[in-house]
């Protein structure tokens, strides 16, 4: 197990059959991800620069089956994404010989989860616009939450928190009605807002209600069942409420 | 408790022998009942002059799962060029928003099969680790039924046991066990052991070829798969995608892909892209003769053609070795290939089969002669391998193809001329006739997939029913149904939506001995990060999945 342009995690030294080592631990990731892809294209580096970097490459080449494990979110932002496409594009070369594999930790709280579900219903990935008058609008950037608050472009935030209390987002406006579905502990966490702000406690998915949620690898759902039985009402439930109110006439 | 008629249509119903003739119809609570003459009709359609076929049925569609979903995040573009439709004004939110051509989403996918008068659509390559995903999918794929086959044939577990020679009676219950836990219709298996090879940097594998780590043959995992889905008395027949998919020359390993099962029943999916020879200057050439020849003489085998279509597609498909090798040829060029640890895999690569290309035109060539030369229609459904030959909306343009010979030859004369001239084509005077289309569509399917009450309109069958305007234009006919009824109530008019309710599921439950729990929860325990105690899907759970969408169990061969 080699850690790269990070510490060795010392946990990973508890692993049974695991040898841990690390390398360039205080080195940029993208000037480490640079040297590694233009190695892994086949390109030639001055000789006796890049040592560090060679050997690893060489290391996996000669491997029969790497796995590049990564955590986007703890990668250095802002442009991270950047050093995601430069794993992919590494592990690609390198199973041009050998074989190779990327898996990416990361879409806690159900994040992966509803991603996913947007995605199938409606043919978009999340920071879609929907509207029941204009065609789905797919759009990552004018879409994403945190640039929407910051223009001012919402009207109100519907803030659903139901795994663990998360705080309301640092870029919404004072002036910006909120809706909170939250974890119940979050009833004390949303101080006095200038806005109008309702927030309605919700189930525990797992532990206070059932159903579906993926596991982090996208393949596997863990079927969720309640631990115990809490008197409140899930997001499912909510929504479905409301959706009912709306429809009749 | 209504008792509703369908007046004066043109009933084709192979099932039940019925070659175009004027019937009424008569069906009550969903089903198809005998024609009582004097119970008052409370609903009646005037079907006078149309043509009446059961409910479409689409044996192998990739609708849900893992690969599907993938396709649909790698082609936002596909997404955008789905044409707006009328959006719903009645304010009941009849149809959400749903959109794509290649792989729509969900929602779509469901508006989509039902306008055209199908009914019931299967996923064929459903994971067994996957499988709440792929059923999740097809839950909230509305109206239509569905249903998914498992693979196996590529995981560590069935290697394993092949490679060490447990016995038979041990391996037939472990799958067995997987159709049970993953409420599976039947079996898949892609590329038999070669998935699996792929991930020992394997970059082929041909039918006696060795796995480098367990030694087996594809032909080891063929025979021991039919077998077992043959004692377990399963009604589908394994459903194989073959080795060497696309990799001219692949014909000789086809063929002896058929004999694996050793006279069992055989199915061959999408066995266009496993139709090639090596003849000509190009070295790729038609192996359409050979394969009809193979499929005519050999009773046990079934196919599915998997016609590809001019224009842009994605495939998605378990088969990493062969999606890996094709990935350079893909357009757009960006792609994704994943091995599934201790399971299987996926390989999503987009592409865009266009005319001008002699491999692509060859390729459509060959996938008519398959279906014109074939002379059994009982043992051939028709797809397209939705989506990696083209979407499952042009079986329109398909039916056309095949039933209009005038049509055809204007669309070869589209070609590239070295794929004309390599062709059998203009010389197959076949044409299917609107009969030979309800084998191939619907009736043929179900009896395939062992769905007794699907597939035809006798009494008894579920009132899954669409009936067409007679148009000389077949395309425009099979686009935009006059009427389809899906268990009876009317869900589409003239192409548009007039009700949304949940599909159904079917699945089989054969019987097999439990011991064998003993060894997969200590391969579980031992190897995957589940608890096997979740492994299995109850049936209140896949309820759940499927948005409260019935319980469909299809009833095994009986015993004896």
């Amino acid at each position: 197990m080699c850690f790269v342009a990070c510490e060795a995690d010392p946990a990973a030294s508890a692993l049974p059959n695991a040898s841990v080592d690390s390398i360039l631990p205080q080195a940029d990731p993208f000037d480490v991800l640079a040297v590694w892809s233009a190695l892994a294209e086949g390109r030639r580096i001055e000789s006796g620069k890049h040592a560090e970097i060679a050997d690893l490459a060489q290391r996996v080449a000669s491997s029969s089956y790497t796995v590049v494990v990564y955590e986007p979110a703890a990668l250095p932002g802002p442009h991270a994404a950047l050093l995601v496409e430069a794993l992919n594009r590494i592990v690609k070369a390198v199973n041009r010989t050998t074989r190779a594999g990327g898996l990416a930790l990361g879409g806690d709280d159900g994040a992966l989860t509803v991603s996913q579900a947007v995605t199938w219903l409606s043919g978009f990935a999340l920071r879609t616009r929907v509207s029941m008058r204009a065609p789905l609008d797919y759009d990552p950037y004018r879409y994403r939450t945190q640039t929407l608050l910051a223009g001012g472009e919402a009207d109100a935030l519907l803030w659903v928190a139901s795994f663990v209390p998360q705080s309301l987002p640092d870029a919404l406006g004072a002036d910006v009605p909120a809706i909170v579905l939250g974890h119940p502990s979050m009833a004390g966490m949303l101080g006095t807002r200038r806005a109008p702000t309702v927030f309605i406690p919700v189930a525990t998915p797992g532990v206070d209600s059932g159903g579906h949620l993926f596991r982090i690898d996208a393949t596997v759902v863990a079927p969720l069942r309640a631990a115990r039985h809490a008197p409140l009402p899930g997001v499912a439930e909510i929504a479905g409420r409301l959706a009912a109110a709306r429809s009749q006439p | 408790m209504s008792l509703a008629r369908l007046a004066g249509g043109i009933v084709y119903d192979p099932a039940n022998g019925v070659n175009g003739e004027r019937r009424d119809l008569y069906f009550r609570d969903g089903r198809m009942v005998a024609h009582t003459g004097d119970a008052a009709v409370d609903e009646e359609y005037d079907a006078t002059g149309m043509v009446v076929m059961a409910g479409g049925i689409d044996l192998h569609s990739h609708i849900g799962g893992g690969k599907t979903n993938l396709s649909r995040l790698l082609l936002p573009e596909d997404h955008r060029a789905d044409p707006a439709r009328d959006s719903d004004s009645s304010g009941k939110y009849l149809r959400l928003p749903s959109c794509g051509v290649c792989t729509p989403g969900t929602l779509a996918t469901g508006y989509r099969y039902a306008e055209m008068g199908y009914t019931a659509a299967f996923e064929p390559a459903m994971m067994p680790s996957n499988a709440r995903h792929t059923h999740l999918e097809m839950g909230d794929t509305p109206i239509i039924d569905h249903g998914a086959y498992v693979m196996l044939g590529n995981d560590e577990l069935f290697l394993q046991m092949l490679a060490a020679r447990d016995d038979f009676e041990r391996l037939r219950d472990y799958v067995g066990w997987t159709i049970n836990a993953s409420k599976a219709l039947g079996v898949k298996v892609v590329n038999p052991g070669g998935i699996s090879a792929f991930k020992f940097n394997q970059r082929s594998l041909n039918v006696d070829e060795a796995h480098a780590h367990y030694g087996v043959t594809p032909r080891d995992v063929l025979r021991t798969l039919s077998r077992a889905l043959t004692e377990l008395r399963v009604p589908h027949p394994l459903h194989v995608h073959a080795s060497n998919l696309g990799v001219p020359g692949n014909i000789d390993s086809t063929i002896a892909t058929m004999d694996a099962a050793d006279g069992l029943p055989i199915h061959l999916t999408h066995i266009q892209f496993h139709s090639y020879g090596t003849e000509g200057p190009r070295k790729f050439s038609s192996g359409a003769q050979a394969i009809a020849e193979a499929v005519n003489a050999r009773p046990n085998v079934s196919i599915d053609v998997g016609q590809n279509i001019f224009g842009q597609t994605v495939t998605a498909s378990g088969d990493t070795m062969m999606q890996f090798r094709n990935a350079p040829m893909g357009r757009p060029h960006k792609w994704i290939v994943g091995d599934i640890e201790c399971d299987a895999g996926c390989g999503v690569v987009p592409f865009r089969y266009r005319e001008e290309s002699y491999v692509n035109a060859l390729q459509w060539i060959i996938g008519l002669e398959i279906f014109l030369l074939i002379d059994d229609p009982w043992r051939v459904s028709m797809t397209t391998d939705h989506p990696n030959g083209g979407p499952f909306t042009s079986y329109p343009h398909l039916i056309r193809l095949l039933m209009d010979k005038a049509f055809r030859n204007e669309q070869l004369a589209k070609l590239h001329p070295e794929a004309q001239v390599a062709s059998a084509l203009p010389e197959l005077a076949r044409e299917f006739s609107l009969y030979d289309i309800a084998i191939i569509t619907r009736a043929g399917p179900a009896r395939l997939l062992g769905l007794a009450d699907r597939g035809h309109l006798g009494a008894g069958a579920a009132a899954d029913i669409a009936v067409y305007r007679d148009e000389p234009d077949r395309e425009r006919m099979f686009t935009s149904p006059a009427y389809v009824f899906k268990d009876g109530r009317l869900v589409a008019r003239d192409g548009t939506l007039v009700a949304a309710p949940a599909g159904g599921i079917h699945f089989v439950s054969p019987d097999y001995d439990r011991g064998i729990e003993k060894t997969l929860r200590a391969y579980s325990d031992a190897n995957l990060a589940g608890n096997f105690a979740h492994a299995a899907i109850s049936d209140d759970e896949i309820c759940a999945c499927c948005r409260g969408g019935r319980l469909l169990p299809v009833a095994c061969f009986p015993n004896g």
